[in-house]
């Protein structure tokens, strides 16, 4: 007997499906055979909770069923405050000014007001309520259609107000101002074509070069940045404790804000900036040696604009950098934005 | 080897299946309830099998067994969303009610489909075998209405008296600001004043543009129908019909509203007296012992708004020893550097423009010794111009010319370019 039941618990394992199948057969062919009526009624509940949560896996709701129960729904996706990402060290020496949160499209007010008015408008009375808890998030007490309803609603709201946004942002080193082939038209939107050479400038050291690429991504409205290089210490003069030094950044940093900018295009800003480091020259003090960096420095300071959604934009062009700078000369900061889901 | 030993661990844990049966007609109480509690844990536990084998289960035939398996323990086909997304649809409406919609939806998709409220006429639209969930998201976003499984059926669910809509438009109602002006003096000056912000339009213009602009007299409160702004969004509520327009009325305001011209600006240290034909303007500018780029920069700002144009060196020098003997280091900025503001002509033929540029060069440093210590001592080379005045779109033209400039012993003139093009 024993070794009967290693063998179903084995089935159990290898064939989940075929298992609970016969497993289900079971009950019923029980209930079916049993005379004693309090039987018969323990398993068809048995049989009624295989059903329900079979159901449920295949994701599908019990038509007709009108019983209320409570269920939490969280709304913290669309309410959160946004919260901007900025990397202010690349641009100045002064301390970083404390993150700003943007207050959200839809509060919890809207939120629930919409329920109300989109998902069974006028049963919201008696015994069918909906509470906000202190954490975000509805108390609702109803029938499981409309749980699913208000979900549905959910995922609606968060498709229309909180849609996310990825965007590619690359640095080419140009040879020349207007290489063949990436010369795009006033809008700047690089034809398709482009893509492959832009490709091969990854490999290849034509006359287009890549030096940079990134992928970043946000909520609508939130400031993002980032940043690639190193950071360069050098001594900027001498104190009673010793050396008092300096930082310099050098590398490449963005800052992108992305907005819907109709169906199918985006609002953006964005501040780009590339800095290098030609040199550090050297003063001899009578305390030691005091360095002083040169560098060399392109920017985009708050380019601000609409751009196609899904599309290469040539942002700007800047140059040429002194050939020291090994970069270029001519520098081409190209964007590409989309929806992130 | 390792299942059979977890299997034989698992139904080491449990009562026979067939003593729980038995149990279940026990005298006492006790036994029948923990014979019942025995069977639903088999049944969970059951199932809770079928959902991770389905959650790793990478082939769809895989899949589909476990489907089967579920669907017998229901006891009939039952609709998924897996099936929903699987099934295709191909329907054409031109003129018809969201109910007529959906009819032929049901028809092409052979599930089938109720309407739970009412909703006028949907936008035309045509589907070739698109999935049935992408159809009816489609069709249910242009109502303001949403569909969900329900038994047998999908249901859609069109409440309110008219549909809503909520349309993003942030980027119409965003302030923006001249890009903070360039001093043009390499040792930096004060700081300049920042621009000031502007918003293009406002929440309410935006309403009111729509109101004022898209089926003028279907905007009646009675009827339900109305258009509220709130933090970067515009909930409507009116007929598909007319959300489909307003869609479209956003589409245009915010073409109208982003004018942008494409700014392109070169500079070139040339020989003195050096003409220019209209082979130069044309874009024939080889370098040579005549003829050195000093600058290629191009933006495509917003029309009216200044920009900052530089591609700069950063020369930090020890200028100074302060009475307590401290170093004082200075930073110098050179290059070219250009404010630049582009405004279109009414007629988009011409565009004003107010550039005020800076070339700026350090000729040398000295090194001087002071009692304090050893001192640098630039010699900086700066030229600024400023120009105002029309210029014709979309061509290349001299926009300043200085003569007599220090930046290059053998070139000491200085020409700037531009070309100026509207953005369609």
């Amino acid at each position: 007997m024993r070794f009967l039941e290693i063998l179903l618990a084995l089935a159990l394992l290898q064939d989940p499906g075929g298992s609970a199948t016969e497993f289900s057969r079971r009950i019923e062919r029980e209930a079916a055979a049993t005379k004693d009526a309090e039987v018969r009624g323990r398993l068809e509940k048995v049989r009624e909770r295989l059903k329900e949560r079979a159901r449920t896996i295949l994701g599908a709701v019990p038509a007709g069923d009108d019983r209320p129960v409570f269920m939490i729904h969280d709304i913290s996706r669309l309410t959160a405050p946004i919260l901007d990402q900025p990397f202010p060290a690349f641009w100045s020496d002064s301390p970083a000014p404390a993150p700003v949160a943007v207050e959200p499209g839809l509060g919890e007010e809207q939120i629930v007001d919409l329920i109300k008015e989109r998902v069974s408008p006028g049963s919201w009375e008696g015994d069918q309520t909906m509470e906000k808890t202190p954490d975000m998030k509805l108390l609702i007490h109803a029938p499981p259609a409309i749980h699913h309803g208000t979900a549905r609603m959910l995922e609606l709201l968060d498709r229309e107000t909180n849609r996310g946004w990825k965007a590619s942002i690359a640095i080419f080193g140009l040879s020349v101002p207007r290489p063949a082939g990436f010369n795009p038209p006033s809008d700047g939107v690089l034809p398709e074509a482009s893509d492959a050479l832009l490709s091969k400038a990854v490999r290849d050291a034509g006359d287009i070069r890549a030096l940079n690429s990134f992928e970043v991504a946000g909520r609508p409205l939130q400031l993002m940045s980032l940043f690639s290089g190193r950071e360069v210490t050098f001594v900027a003069g001498y104190d009673k404790t010793g050396a008092l030094t300096r930082k310099v950044l050098e590398g490449v940093c963005a800052e992108l804000r992305v907005v819907s900018g109709g169906p199918e295009a985006f609002h953006i800003s964005i501040r780009v900036g590339y800095r290098k480091i030609l040199g550090i020259d050297e003063v001899t003090l009578a305390a030691g040696p005091v360095q002083t960096p040169r560098v060399v420095e392109v920017e985009l300071p708050e380019e601000e604009r609409r751009i196609p959604r899904g599309r290469r934009v040539l942002l700007g062009l800047l140059g040429p950098l002194p050939d020291e700078a090994k970069a270029g000369p001519y520098l081409a900061v190209v964007l590409r934005v989309d929806h992130a889901r | 080897m390792k299942t059979l030993v977890l299997a034989a661990l698992l139904a080491g844990q449990e009562e026979p299946l067939e003593r729980a049966f038995d149990l279940l007609s026990s005298d006492r109480v006790d036994e029948r309830d923990r014979a019942q509690a025995d069977l639903t844990g088999r049944a969970d536990r059951a199932l809770r099998a079928i959902e991770e084998q389905l959650r790793a289960a990478a082939k769809p035939e895989e899949k589909e067994r476990l489907h089967a398996a579920l669907e017998a323990i229901v006891g009939g086909k039952v609709l998924s969303l897996e099936r929903v997304k699987s099934t295709r649809v191909t329907a054409r409406f031109k003129e018809r009610s969201l109910r007529e919609a959906l009819d032929d939806v049901q028809a092409s998709a052979k599930i089938p489909i109720r309407l739970e409220g009412t909703s006028g006429p949907v936008p035309n639209q045509a589907f070739e075998g698109k999935s049935l969930d992408s159809a009816l998201d489609l069709l249910t976003r242009q109502v303001g209405a949403y569909w969900l499984i329900l038994g047998e059926s999908v249901v859609v669910f069109a409440a309110g008296k008219v549909p809503i809509r909520i349309f993003d438009v942030q980027g119409l109602t965003m302030a923006f600001r001249d890009e903070p002006a360039l001093p043009l003096d390499p040792s930096g000056g004060p700081p300049l004043p920042e621009g000031e912000w502007r918003q293009p339009l406002t929440g309410e213009d935006v309403a009111n543009l729509v109101k004022n602009s898209v089926d003028k007299d279907r905007w009646e409160e009675a009827d339900g129908k109305s258009i509220q702004f709130m933090n970067g969004y515009l909930i409507v509520r009116n007929e598909p019909p007319t959300l489909a327009r307003v869609e479209a009325f956003l589409d245009t305001l915010y073409r109208k509203c982003e004018l942008s011209v494409r700014v392109e600006v070169e500079v070139y240290l040339c020989q003195a007296g050096t003409e220019f034909g209209e082979r130069f303007l044309a874009g024939e500018r080889p370098e040579g012992p005549t003829l050195k780029r000093l600058a290629v920069l191009e933006r495509r700002p917003r029309d009216k708004r200044r920009i900052a144009l530089a591609a700069t060196a950063k020369t930090s020098l020890l200028t100074r020893i302060d009475e307590q003997g401290r170093p004082v280091v200075q930073q110098f900025i050179t290059g070219p550097q250009m404010n630049v503001r582009a405004s279109l002509g009414p007629d988009r033929t011409s565009v004003s423009v107010e550039l005020e540029a800076g070339f700026s060069k350090i000729l040398s440093v000295a090194r001087k010794k002071t009692d304090r210590g050893e001192i640098q001592v630039p010699e900086i080379a700066n030229h600024v111009l400023r120009h105002a005045a029309p210029v014709p779109a979309g061509t290349w033209t001299v926009v300043g010319r200085f003569q007599g400039a220090q930046l290059d012993p053998d070139r000491t003139d200085i020409v700037i370019l531009g070309r100026f093009t509207p953005v369609e």
